[in-house]
């Protein structure tokens, strides 16, 4: 063996594919050859004769520890071993995923494995728990929005009305003369802009947030526009002892629906 | 390592474990708590990710045992989990190494004196050399060499195909031929070249 036959081999021997007699002169040429061994000899050195490494004192101690603990006996294995009749184990599993609400939740091993993600050093307990938190809030958030942003219309609309409505467009709700000043005023924000509104929302929220506005604006004009033409007879100045014509006879909750009827020529 | 507990097999315990059997398990991680943890070291360049490694794999192992198929060695599979946790260990620690050079930058640009980073635990000459290779060629290199894991399984672990393990093998070889051959590096700079970017 010569030493261009080194460099020839040296790659086959170190894949462990040369023939044990070819691997065994290549070794001798390799003790021999000092430019072969300057070359190529602690690489070969540290990769078939590697260093010992010792295992820390006390990491045997926490890995059985860790295996012990109760995060371990929420394995899938523990439980389904429980549901074939074999460990005693899955119970307390069983118990515990039941507990999280994850009993039949995918079981993706990172959603099990608590203290998986690599930065904690020991197993955290209530993993589960925090999952099954954020599962349940994935699925309501985007109802607890929408329902909170209805409500939350629905009380500017009616704030603003009672601000800002003239009392021409007000609608006659009482029969009762003496406390017609004093009546609680219509809603105007109708269900048109709440829906426009809460869909907006309830679709994740719109891509320029001034275009729901505007369409609330143009609806709320279009509505506030037909209460222009007198629809209803006007109500008269009424005097300290006419009574005038009871026009409706509709709980306050529901004039917003005269509102839109009227808006859309109903 | 396999040594110490010469009478049940591997797939014994496994069966004993899968039944119940939790000291079993036990004795499982006692005959490859060694090679696991010299893995996980190797891969990591660090005693502290590598400790977490192994505990992390071992506890992995327990849980998802239903997974392990008996027709392979019990000790690749947990080299195989071994290895993706210690990648992923990587992989943290290097985004929390930018994160953390992005705020130092930023601290220098106002004016501040950067915080001087605690010193990197010394490192033995090996993890300096292993330290300087990319990672999956590192990997590679350690489970090929190191434990004797075959071409095929390493292309599993690393999700690659068989011709790039070997590409990574020989680059990564040369490139400790040529790490070997320069002169040691300096002790502060070893630990942010362990951590590669590539
Ligand atoms: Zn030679």
């Amino acid at each position: 063996m010569e030493c261009r036959d080194t460099e020839r081999l040296i790659d086959a021997y170190l894949d462990r594919e040369l023939p044990a007699e070819t691997a065994s002169k290549l070794e001798a040429h390799l003790s021999a050859c000092q430019p072969c061994r300057r070359q190529y000899g602690s690489l070969v050195g540290f990769l078939t004769k590697p260093e010992p490494i010792a295992v820390p004192a006390g990491l045997a101690e926490r890995i059985a520890a860790a295996i012990e603990s109760p995060e371990a006996l929420t394995a899938d294995r523990d439980v389904r071993l429980f549901e074939a009749g074999v460990s005693e184990n899955g119970r307390h599993a069983r118990h515990a995923l039941n507990a999280a609400g994850l009993a039949r939740e995918d079981d993706s091993a990172k959603a099990h494995v608590p203290g998986w993600h690599g930065q904690a050093r020991r197993p955290k307990a209530g993993g589960f728990a925090r999952g099954a938190d954020r599962a349940a809030l994935h699925r309501w958030l985007p109802w607890a929005v929408a329902a909170a942003a209805c409500l939350a219309f629905f009380l500017i609309g009616w704030f603003s009305s009672r601000v800002s409505q003239k009392p021409e467009q007000q609608i006659a709700v009482n029969s009762d003369t003496s406390s017609a000043p004093d009546a609680p005023e219509p809603i105007i924000v109708s269900p048109l802009v709440l829906a426009s509104w809460a869909q907006a929302v309830a679709m994740g929220g719109p891509a320029i947030p001034l275009v729901p506005v505007v369409q609330a604006a143009a609806t709320e004009a279009a509505v506030a526009a037909s209460f222009e033409r007198p629809l209803l007879p006007s109500p008269r100045q009424p005097t300290s002892r006419e009574v005038p014509p009871p026009v409706m006879e509709l709980p306050q909750e529901l004039l917003i629906i005269p509102h839109v009827s009227r808006a859309l020529g109903v | 390592m396999a040594s110490q507990e010469p009478k049940p097999s591997d797939a014994e315990l496994v069966r004993a474990v899968r039944a119940g059997d939790r000291e079993a398990y036990g004795r499982l991680a006692d005959r490859y708590l060694a090679s696991v943890y010299a893995a996980a070291i190797r891969i990591t360049c660090n005693a502290a990710a590598a400790e977490d490694v192994a505990q992390d794999t071992f506890l992995r192992a327990y849980q998802r045992l239903d997974l392990y198929d008996m027709k392979h060695p019990f000790r690749n599979w947990l080299l195989k989990i071994a290895t993706n946790l210690a990648l992923n260990q990587l992989r943290s620690r290097r985004r929390e190494r930018l994160l953390h050079e992005r705020v130092a930058a930023d601290e220098m640009r106002n004016g501040h004196s950067p915080v001087a980073e605690a010193a990197p635990p010394s490192r033995s000459q090996w993890q300096q050399w292993l330290g300087q290779l990319d990672e999956s060629q590192r990997a590679a290199i350690v489970l090929f060499h190191f434990h004797e894991m075959p071409y095929a399984e390493i292309a599993q672990v690393l999700e690659m195909p068989l011709n790039t393990v070997r590409t990574l093998l020989h680059r990564g070889r040369r490139r400790l031929r040529e790490i070997m051959g320069s002169p040691p590096m300096l002790e502060n700079g070893s630990w942010n070249v362990a951590i590669q970017n590539g």
